[in-house]
């Protein structure tokens, strides 16, 4: 098309293309030109895409390749350090010791759980012994736990059934606790309850008194009940709510226990004021769920100051005065007492150090094989160019 | 010819016994109808007006474009894409799968395994980065050995790595990863103490060990699947795993005020002060990406398709290789050769055939179902440095 006189003299140009167009492009020129981006690209090539390496995808890269021989030397490095690993972890294992007693029934304790089960009777106090001996004398430091088997703290109404800003010491969640720990919020008479949720009223609540039976008579053994927690929930997680000169039974006031509970929550240890109320270990310690049904929570840890226990649990003869409390017959679980010492590796645990030297087996073994088909095919020309 | 005429022969060929994915490519207004009706129509920019384009798929200012957009630009797009589908349904697959089984151990209550923030942020944040950068950057042969030798492409052809038997192995791929990490984490809690001052972890923790296994065992196989490593790649991939990192450590760092639940405070760095921990998320990583690892080797070692080949070559000649080099002379003769292996690229007899001088020479041992590009690129290369293309059965109907 070709512009017509009059709109050419308006245009001081002409152009064999539309008229419209070139008047766009020119001003876009001049335009860019001003502004100082010269790209003066006009003709058949004026939409060609930028000659950068972005842009024609010829960007500087490096191109590995798995190949037998870039990958066996790193496949036997690894077994042997698997290998060696597991070695290290299986001797670091067999010197723990753990000692298990379940004692649901055991001993006295069946009397204890045939009144368990019956409901009325749930505000009687029962105790019951049991006995257990150690073969060989626990080296370190001894960790008592309580176990407990078939008790689901991962059930998700369950785990939902608590209000952690309460737990905090927020004064605005502790008269109104969220409505997640319905129906465990409020009393039969609209009393707010401290602390809210299924979970801190299932608090776990039988104790032990451990004696050792020494050549003079039974001693008690003793057992450090502070240090349980992780820091962080002992100081930051889990606070009182602040308390201006105020005791803690009035702070906590215009609340009320959990039905479960036989004493409030300000009264869970009156004598040591850093280890009542909402920060009390056992609480605490209950207060994170466990991951799987049959699971156990840290309840103590040997005192090792005084003889005979400086170097930990010596041989011998052992026997636990139970307060029988928990009710585990309601959901077909078991109640146990676990005793053990821990290394820098933790707990009685087989499996890591079998995992490893497993791993360590199997990657030796496809090293192997794998350098009898790089010998027989790799290198000598099937992958080869020449 | 008419439009409709060259409308009816594309239609023809679609319908014919092998149902191939049909490619016209046409300037004029009479190609029009012929574009339409193929898979992928083409037009060129040409003297005889916009017609062809506005009605094509592609446009192309030159008909010699044509080459390097299929062989190159469309390779690499069906590689990008066919890797994008599989890791996404595979690293769902590892993402969801421990929480399925983690269903058997809390009563089927539909507790959530992992934290809400993990829940949310893992498809968004820590694991979509990196193959984004790979569905757009991936080169897995040099540009110009894919212009040079049009043979590669048999190598995709007839969507051969989108196919049931590949997509089976990454899921079976994804669930034996999300088994490892799942249980190879419940063994470790079963009951266990997992730290030295006898203090217990829970739920959360758990959680939290099973995710982070999971998102570097991810991360680690896009990191084994990629070939071209730009700046780019190693940014985003780094930098998503740092990120998870970061975030995790911010996330439980705070008390946030806003939040009614506290239960993921501080147990990202409570889990990474226990020994333990550290063990089991370096083997639980390590056992998750061996099999593939493996199987890659091996399958490379005896089996290895063009395309390793061709990588392996250009490896060699250190990117000597250019569109100019003559490709006669890569050849690799196959050892046992005579048994065929099932593979993941089944129907593909090039595996088992014997390479000779003749670069295109294969034998079929079974009944080829799918076209090649042969005769076409005679035509656009102008000269046939290919002779006596097959032994064995023609393809029946061939554009």
């Amino acid at each position: 098309t070709t512009a017509s006189p009059c709109s050419q003299s308006l245009l001081g140009k002409s152009d064999e293309q539309s008229g419209s167009l070139v008047r766009h492009r020119n001003r876009k020129k001049s335009f860019n030109r001003i502004m100082g981006k010269e790209k003066s690209k006009t003709g058949p090539l004026a939409r060609r895409p930028d000659n950068s390496a972005f842009k024609q995808q010829r960007l500087p890269a490096w191109s590995p390749m798995l190949t037998a021989s870039t990958v066996l030397p790193f496949f036997y490095l690894l077994a042997l350090t698997c290998m060696l690993l597991g070695v290290w972890l299986l001797l670091t294992v067999q010197r723990t010791q753990e000692i298990k007693v379940d004692y649901t029934e055991a001993g006295s304790c069946d009397v204890c759980f045939e009144m368990r089960k019956n409901m009325s009777k749930a505000g009687q106090k029962c105790t019951c012994m049991i006995t257990f001996s150690i073969e060989k004398a626990f080296k370190g430091d001894v960790f008592i736990y309580y176990g407990l088997r078939n008790f689901h703290q991962n059930l998700r109404r369950y785990m939902d059934s608590r209000d952690d800003g309460q737990m905090v010491g927020r004064k605005s969640s502790l008269k109104s606790p969220s409505s997640y720990c319905k129906p465990f919020d409020v009393d039969a008479n609209g009393v707010p309850i401290a602390p809210c949720g299924a979970v801190a009223n299932s608090m776990f609540n039988d104790s032990f008194l451990l004696t050792y039976y020494t050549i003079n008579g039974p001693s008690i053994v003793p057992l450090l009940r502070k240090g349980l927690t992780w820091y962080t929930d002992k100081n930051v997680k889990f606070r009182n709510p602040k308390a201006d000169n105020q005791t803690l039974a009035e702070v906590f006031e215009g609340t009320t226990q959990p039905s479960f509970w036989q004493k409030p929550v300000y009264k869970l240890d009156p004598f040591d004021p850093t280890n009542n109320g909402f920060i009390n270990d056992d609480l605490i310690v209950w207060m994170r769920e466990a991951a799987f049904p049959n699971f156990k929570k840290l309840y103590g840890i040997l005192y090792r100051a005084n003889k005979p226990y400086t170097n930990g649990l010596p041989a011998g003869n052992y026997s636990v005065i139970i307060s029988y409390n928990f009710p585990v017959q309601y959901f077909r679980g078991r109640k146990e007492l676990v005793l053990t010492t821990v290394s820098w590796f933790g707990g009685q645990n087989h499996f890591l150090p079998v995992a490893y030297l497993v791993t360590s087996s199997l990657i030796l073994l496809t090293a192997v094989v794998l350098t009898v088909v790089w010998w027989k095919f790799g290198k000598d020309g099937r992958n080869m160019a020449e | 010819m008419a439009p409709l005429q060259k409308a009816q022969i594309v239609k023809m060929i679609k319908t014919s016994k092998e149902h191939p994915i049909t490619l016209a490519i046409g300037d004029g207004a009479n190609d029009v109808s012929m574009i339409l009706e193929a898979h992928v129509g083409i037009g060129i920019m040409g003297k005889e007006g916009r017609q062809a384009v506005r009605n094509s798929d592609y446009a192309i200012p030159k008909f010699k474009h044509l080459k390097k957009m299929l062989l190159v630009h469309g390779h690499y797009y069906y590689i990008r894409i066919s890797e994008l589908v599989q890791y996404f349904f595979y690293k769902n697959v590892c993402f969801i799968f421990p929480q399925f089984l983690y269903q058997f151990f809390c009563g089927f209550s539909q507790q959530p395994l992992y934290d809400t923030a993990y829940l949310t942020l893992y498809n968004i944040s820590f694991t979509s980065l990196p193959i984004l950068v790979y569905s757009l950057m991936e080169q897995h042969i040099n540009m110009d050995i894919l212009k040079k030798d049009p043979s590669l492409y048999k190598d995709i052809a007839k969507n051969s790595l989108l196919r049931w038997p590949t997509f089976i192995y990454w899921t079976v791929l994804g669930v034996y990863d999300a088994i490892v990490m799942f249980f190879g984490a419940y063994f470790l809690f079963d009951n266990t103490t997992f730290t030295s001052n006898g203090q217990m972890f829970g739920n959360w923790t758990f959680g939290t060990l099973v995710f982070t296994v999971l998102v570097f065992t991810v991360t680690f196989k896009l990191v084994l699947d990629t070939h071209y490593w730009t700046w780019i790649n190693h940014f985003v991939i780094w930098g998503s795993l740092v990120f998870f990192v970061l975030f995790s450590l911010l996330w439980g760092g705070i008390i946030w005020p806003f939040l009614n639940y506290q239960r993921m405070y501080y147990v990202f760095m409570q889990m990474l002060s226990s020994g333990p921990a550290w063990l089991s998320i370096i083997l639980l990583i390590t056992a998750g990406l061996l099999p593939d690892v493996v199987k890659k080797v091996i399958w490379r070692a005896m089996w290895p398709t063009i395309t390793e080949r061709i990588q392996d070559a250009d490896k060699l000649y250190k990117g000597q290789l250019s569109e100019f080099t003559p490709l006669a002379s890569l050849q690799a003769p196959p050892k046992a050769g005579g048994r065929r292996r099932g593979s993941e690229n089944q129907r593909n007899p090039r595996r088992s055939a014997a390479f000779s001088k003749k670069l295109m020479f294969t034998r079929w041992q079974r009944r080829p179902d799918y076209c090649t590009f042969t005769p076409l690129l005679r035509l656009v290369d102008g000269h046939s440095p290919h002779h006596n293309a097959y032994g064995g059965a023609e393809p029946e109907t061939c554009v």
